[in-house]
């Protein structure tokens, strides 16, 4: 077995392990098999390696100098110890020949605490086959710890980017490709760091600039269910910049038209789907004909092309929407459902949204991508209020990993409805807080995006 | 740790410098690079990483200034600095390929090169950097919430309703294995497969609703692309699509003699299936690139590629020999073969009178593709008198196209031929070629003259005539009438030995 591959499987059976000592008893046999399997494969590799090390490296995690990639069936497991070990502030975990399975419960049971507990047991409790680095005080540098700060300022410059681009394209003055192509970067820089962080910032819907925010959503979400699905950096740099561009076209609709309020016409709704076509020539005259953008013009002219075959523009029988044209397809409809536009004042409640998106695949959506679109965001995707059984509203902040029915979430209106800037709970772990239902948060007068702010 | 950091940045400097003096292949190169390579693994095995903290002329590393220029042109810090690369790290696992990548991204001299667009283009594995934008203000203010009264559960009723979705449905969304590997395969497919079919395919589509001028001009510099890189298929497509679009010049850019001879290689090309595609796309060509395609053909290895090409430049030399008659000047004898080649190809019985003065050329290379051409064009009186070329090759092949083209004005000299004593001293082919024209020319007389030579006494016994005996037999089994091989039934039974044999084994090949 490669090194590659024994790094991904010690994840893959360390991350049952770590979840089991959150539910269950030491002693239980889920517990205790969990962790038998764990060791048995530990043993296996032992005869012909002395220690098994996880070296976490700006939120790269390396198995014995091989860095273990993100893909679509390592992710949940990867990301996971990922963020214990940031938390935990440890840049090494070196696991040595002779481990029991008895020493990896009990390293378990610590990992999942906070950093000063986990210090605190980790140095009381003897774990002679576990060694633990941790990062020095200074070492990793503050850009890459205070993600929140780098994110927002991703998201913004990305913003203003964008905007720029569009306005310039309404306008005819020529458009800083340079600039777009670095965003893009950044962007995908900001989702291996901070998913969630960004995801979250997708929640900021501007009624007036519309166009701008949709397309930089549409850009983000496509990065992060590209990065779900296992893309290397440079496939999700195309698709990020395919999601950015996928509207391009209505650059040259009238704003009159895009803002009706009133229903379309057939006339201007067949002028309306034109934006996919002029999406093609937009593109072309923005960024010529390089890679990234030959893959741009295929999904801004293939984003509305459904999963049985329907949609525009016409196609012929045996075409079919390409991988990344089905992405930004879901991650468009998400995106326009939870927004509120001018013939859609009120939006859709995100997990409404995605119960649409859930009830549609095979039809309108590819079912694998909707699947995983679905445990990217969570049955309650995050900018979600939900009503608890406490009489409390929770906004969702993150989802949780492995537990996409319980979110954690920050109280935001307390039991006498009034605006509060409460706790944050993990449902998944406090129990008897229960979600009634998802609610509106206009009704308490809230902005989510405010909170991500 | 501070002197082995410092060597590190001393060879990467060297390395760098280097590369932009000699490039990546030259010795003088690796002379410098391979000891940087190793002083950098070692230092990685044994420490796990290496972090660098750029500033505008200088690197440091542990707050210590450990390299420094401030020639913008030379310096590696001002590189990375200006396009906002802040840090740069290495860790432990590096390969030679990834540092020669960072390496070839760093030396960029193009302007406006974007450093951190190059290292991102990379995807290191071992290499991580950190990249800075301008600060953003963050003036996003967020909206207002609505303050009119909106009855937001009558409004999630309408639309379940509209939707009609069950909200309730449980949403379990895992992956089944064939779904993971399903989609796996499809990432895979997707990442091997080349963009530009599809590119295409969505050019043309659009032209399909609407003549746009940004689209052509990019369909022409996919069609250039294509052609540098000899991917004719695609540009064949294109070509196929841009010809509806008549004042559109797209091919006259590669009808040159510098393009055409580029394309050298596909005149040779193993596979048929490329040459094939060559030849499609070139039959986009107008009669202008004739005189540059005709230089192709001396290259051509093969007699098929060979044949095929004279066939693609007829067609695109039209009806209008004017190019090809000026390489019948030509004094390269395989320019002036082909020229005559296609010449008949064309069949253009005008253009035949063009290669009279070259009937009694002195090569027979020259005298064997006129008599194809006369043959084309279908004129057989000029074929006569290569009956009795000194080249047996070129009587052979004249031969062969009298009796194609029936020539009965032929047939009494040919058989008087035959009857001659000298016509023993010919090969069994060019005799076999003989029959061949009395039977395509044949009259009455000729089972009875063949059925007299079948059995023709005087020649029992005489080894050297058994030649035409079977040549007879032969020739009356290919005229095939009931009379001609009765004749050859009768001689199968016939007591004599050579009659018998011959007879024998003409009707069992016939019968076969």
């Amino acid at each position: 077995m490669s090194i590659y591959t024994s790094g991904k499987t010690i994840v893959a059976l360390l991350y049952p392990l770590l979840k089991a000592v959150q539910v269950y008893d030491v002693n239980n046999d889920v517990v205790i098999n969990t962790a038998k399997k764990f060791v048995a494969f530990m043993e296996t590799l032992f005869s012909t390696i002395s220690s098994l090390e996880f070296v976490r490296y700006r939120d790269y995690i390396f198995f014995n100098k091989q860095r273990l990639k993100y893909e679509i069936d390592s992710y949940a497991n990867l990301q996971f110890l990922n963020s214990r070990l940031k938390i935990l502030r440890i840049k090494s975990l070196t696991f040595l020949s002779g481990i029991k399975h008895q020493e990896i419960i009990d390293f378990a049971v610590i990992f999942k605490e906070d950093k000063v507990t986990f210090l605190k047991q980790f140095v009381l409790k003897r774990y002679p086959h576990i060694k633990v680095e941790f990062l020095k005080a200074g070492e990793e540098a503050d850009e890459f710890m205070e993600d929140g700060k780098f994110t927002k300022r991703t998201y913004f410059k990305a913003l203003k980017v964008t905007k720029n681009m569009m306005q310039n394209l309404w306008s005819g003055r020529p458009v800083d490709v340079k600039s777009s192509r670095r965003i893009v970067y950044n962007l995908v820089d900001t989702i291996s760091r901070d998913e969630f962080g960004i995801l979250a910032l997708t929640t900021i819907k501007n009624f007036d600039e519309y166009t701008f925010n949709h397309s930089l959503n549409v850009g983000i979400l496509a990065l992060a269910l590209g990065q779900r699905i296992g893309l290397d950096r440079r496939s999700l740099a195309r698709l990020g910049t395919s999601g950015i561009l996928h509207d391009i076209g209505k650059v040259e609709i009238s704003k009159e038209l895009i803002n009706k309020v009133q229903k379309l016409t057939d006339q201007e709704w067949e002028t309306l789907k034109m934006h996919s076509n002029f999406g093609v020539r937009e593109i072309l005259k923005t960024r010529g004909l390089d890679e990234i953008s030959m893959i741009a013009i295929t999904v801004a002219y293939q984003h509305h092309w459904n999963y049985d075959g329907t949609g525009y523009p016409l196609r012929e029988k045996e075409e079919e929407p390409t991988l990344f044209s089905r992405v930004v397809r879901i991650c468009d409809s998400y995106d326009a459902m939870t927004t509120a536009r001018s013939y859609q004042p009120i939006p859709y409640l995100p997990h409404f949204a995605l119960r649409v998106i859930w009830s549609n695949q095979n039809r309108l959506f590819d079912p694998i991508l909707a699947k995983v679109f679905t445990q990217l965001l969570g049955i309650y995707p995050v900018g979600s209020c939900l009503e608890l059984n406490t009489g409390e509203v929770g906004l969702v902040m993150r989802q949780n990993p492995g537990n996409i029915g319980s979110p954690i979430v920050k109280i935001i209106v307390d039991r006498n409805h009034e605006k509060t800037d409460g706790r944050t709970i993990d449902l998944a772990m406090e129990v008897q807080t229960k979600i009634v239902r998802p609610t509106y948060p206009q009704m308490y007068g809230i902005n989510p995006s405010a909170y991500f702010l | 740790m501070k002197e082995e950091v410092d060597q590190i940045v001393l060879g990467f400097t060297k390395a760098f410098k280097a590369l932009q003096m000699y490039g990546m292949n030259h010795s003088s190169f690796r002379n410098f690079y391979v000891p940087f390579y190793e002083n950098i693994s070692e230092f990685l095995s044994k420490n796990n990483e290496l972090n660098l903290q750029i500033d505008k002329f200088t690197i440091h590393h542990d707050n210590r200034i450990v390299y420094k220029e401030e020639e913008m042109d030379l310096s590696i810090a001002f590189r990375l600095f200006k396009d906002g690369v802040r840090s740069i790290g290495f860790m432990g696992g590096i390969t030679s390929d990834e540092l020669l990548l960072l390496l070839d991204v760093i030396s960029q001299s193009k302007k406006d090169y974007d450093v951190a667009l190059g290292l991102w283009e990379c995807d290191f594995s071992h290499i991580s950097f950190y990249v800075v934008e301008e600060e953003e203000v963050l003036d996003y203010r967020v909206p207002d919430v609505p303050t009119e009264f909106v009855d937001y559960d009558e409004k999630l009723k309408q639309l379940i309703l509209r939707e009609k979705i069950d909200i309730d449905a449980v949403i379990i969304p895992d992956l089944k294995p064939d779904e993971v590997k399903n989609l796996m395969n499809n990432i895979t497919d997707e990442e091997k497969a080349s963009i530009l079919p599809l590119v295409i395919k969505t050019l043309t589509d659009f032209l399909h609703t609407e003549r746009s001028k940004e689209v052509i001009d990019g369909l022409i510099e996919l069609l250039e692309s294509c052609v540098d890189t000899k991917d004719f298929y695609n540009a064949r497509r294109i070509a196929y699509k841009l010809k509806d679009y008549p004042e559109v010049s797209f091919i006259e850019r590669f009808e040159n003699a510098t393009t055409i001879m580029g394309f050298k290689e596909m005149v040779n090309v193993p596979q048929n299936e490329l040459f094939n595609e060559f030849l499609a796309f070139i039959g986009f060509f107008s009669k202008k690139s004739v005189p540059f395609l005709l230089q192709l053909l001396s290259l051509a290895g093969r007699a098929d590629r060979l044949h095929s090409l004279r066939h693609r430049i007829a067609y695109i030399a039209q009806d209008d020999i004017t190019p090809i008659a000026e390489f019948l000047k030509s004094e390269d004898t395989m320019s002036l073969v082909s020229a005559i080649a296609i010449i008949g190809i064309m069949r253009n019985i005008e253009a035949a009178k063009l290669l009279q003065p070259y009937i009694d050329h002195p090569d027979a290379r020259v005298r064997l593709e006129i008599i194809d051409a006369l043959g084309n064009v279908k004129q057989p009186d000029l074929l006569v008198q290569y009956v009795k070329d000194p080249q047996m090759e070129v009587r052979i092949k004249a031969l062969r196209l009298l009796a194609k083209l029936k020539f009965p004005q032929m047939y009494p000299v040919l058989l008087d031929k035959i009857k001659d004593k000298t016509f023993l001293d010919l090969e069994f082919s060019e005799q076999r070629e003989y029959f061949n024209y009395l039977t395509a020319n044949a009259d009455s007389n000729l089972v009875q003259i063949l059925k007299s030579m079948l059995y023709k006494r005087k020649w029992f016994g005489r080894k050297k005539y058994r030649v035409m005996r079977r040549l007879a037999a032969i020739a009356l089994a290919q005229i095939g009438s009931s009379e001609s091989l009765e004749a050859l039934r009768i001689g199968a039974e016939k007591r004599n030995k050579d009659i018998k044999i011959v007879c024998e084994l003409v009707l069992k090949g016939k019968s076969k």
